[in-house]
C-alpha cells in the first residue's frame, strides 16, 4: 500500500534535477566556477541554475530540508 | 592582526553559499568552508580552560577553533569515514566517531550561529511551530494530526459550510530522491481508511499567502501570487 500522504507527491522538472554542465568545485576558491569564473560572478547563470537541482531535500525555501 | 575566521559547513553543490563566500571573500574576510561530507575531516582538538582549542580542517585548508568568529551551518554533509577503510561495518563506525567527534566539538563554540543545529531542529519541529504561532498571536488555522482516514474524514466534514481542507506533509522531501510532496487540497471522500502513516489536515485560511523573513526585529514580507496552488 502507499501512505496517503503521497497522492500529493510531484515529481520535479529534469530542469531543476538534472546536475548542470560545466560546473565544478573549486576547494582553492571555495566556490563553484562556471567556465573558470565564480558561478556566485555570474547572476543570469546563477538564477538559471536554481539552486534547488538535485537537492530536493535540501530545498531552498526551508533549510535543514523542511 | 586575527582577522578571524568565518566558518561555513555547508556541501559543495550549495550555490547560496557560493554568493556568501564571494562576499566574504570581496570583503577580504577569512573563509574557511568544509563539508564533512566531501571527504574525511581533520581535527585536532583539546579540551582547556572551559573550551575546545585547536584546528579542524580538511585537506585544503584548516581553521584554528579560537579563531572563528562565527559559524554559518548550512549543509554540511554527512561524514562517511575514511575511503581507506575497507569494512563497510568499520567505515559506517568510523564516519559515526567521526560526526559525533567533529560536529560534537564544533557545535560548542561560543560564536555567533546562523544557525547553531540545535535551534534549527528545534525550528523546523511543525507541530512545535504551530505552537509558537499561536503564542505570538497569529491566526492558526484548525489543524488535525492523524493516523486515521475516518477521523481524518469526519474531522473535514466537520469544517465550515465552504471551507478547504488541505494535506501538508511534515518534510517537503518526497520518497523519490527527485520528487517533492507539496501541500494539496483533501476531500473528504478521496481520504482512505488506512493513511498508513501521520498525516497533518488544516483547513485553509482564505486570503493572500505570504512569506515572511523575519531576522531579528526586522521583518521581509513577501506576496506569494500568480498561482493557485497551495505550496
Amino acid at each position: 500500500m502507499t501512505p496517503y500522504g503521497l497522492i500529493h507527491q510531484q515529481s520535479l522538472d529534469p530542469a531543476f534535477t538534472t546536475p548542470p554542465p560545466n560546473l565544478t568545485y573549486c576547494p582553492v576558491r571555495q566556490q563553484t566556477l562556471a567556465n573558470g569564473v565564480p558561478l556566485a560572478a555570474q547572476p543570469d547563470l546563477l538564477q538559471a541554475y536554481s539552486v534547488t537541482w538535485g537537492t530536493t531535500d535540501k530545498d531552498n525555501k526551508t533549510d535543514a530540508g523542511g | 592582526m586575527n582577522r578571524g575566521a568565518v566558518l561555513i559547513l555547508t556541501d559543495t553543490e550549495d550555490h547560496t553559499t557560493d554568493l556568501i563566500v564571494h562576499a566574504l571573500q570581496e570583503r577580504d574576510a577569512h573563509v574557511v568552508r568544509l563539508d564533512p561530507g566531501a571527504g574525511p575531516l581533520n581535527i585536532d582538538a583539546r579540551l582547556e580552560e572551559g573550551r575546545w582549542v585547536g584546528e579542524v580542517g580538511d585537506q585544503h585548508r584548516a581553521a584554528r577553533l579560537t579563531d572563528v568568529v562565527s559559524v554559518l551551518w548550512r549543509w554540511p554533509g554527512t561524514p562517511s569515514g575514511h575511503p581507506a577503510i575497507t569494512s563497510q561495518a568499520a567505515r559506517a563506525w568510523a564516519a559515526r566517531e567521526d560526526a559525533l567527534s567533529i560536529l560534537g566539538v564544533l557545535r560548542t563554540l561560543p560564536v555567533r550561529w546562523i544557525n547553531h543545529p540545535a535551534r534549527i531542529s528545534v525550528a523546523n519541529d511543525k507541530p512545535d511551530q504551530l505552537l509558537t504561532a499561536q503564542a505570538c498571536g497569529l491566526a492558526v488555522p484548525p489543524t488535525l494530526i492523524t493516523s486515521s482516514g475516518v477521523t481524518a474524514r469526519e474531522w473535514i466534514r466537520r469544517r465550515p459550510a465552504g471551507a478547504r481542507v488541505l494535506y501538508k506533509a511534515q518534510h517537503a522531501q518526497g520518497a523519490d530522491p527527485d520528487a517533492m510532496v507539496t501541500a494539496g487540497i483533501a476531500e473528504a471522500a478521496s481520504v482512505p481508511d488506512l493513511l498508513a502513516a501521520a498525516s497533518c489536515f488544516q483547513e485553509v485560511i482564505p486570503g493572500r499567502s505570504i512569506r515572511l523573513t523575519v531576522v531579528g526585529p526586522k521583518m521581509f514580507a513577501v506576496e506569494i501570487s500568480g498561482t493557485d496552488l497551495l505550496d
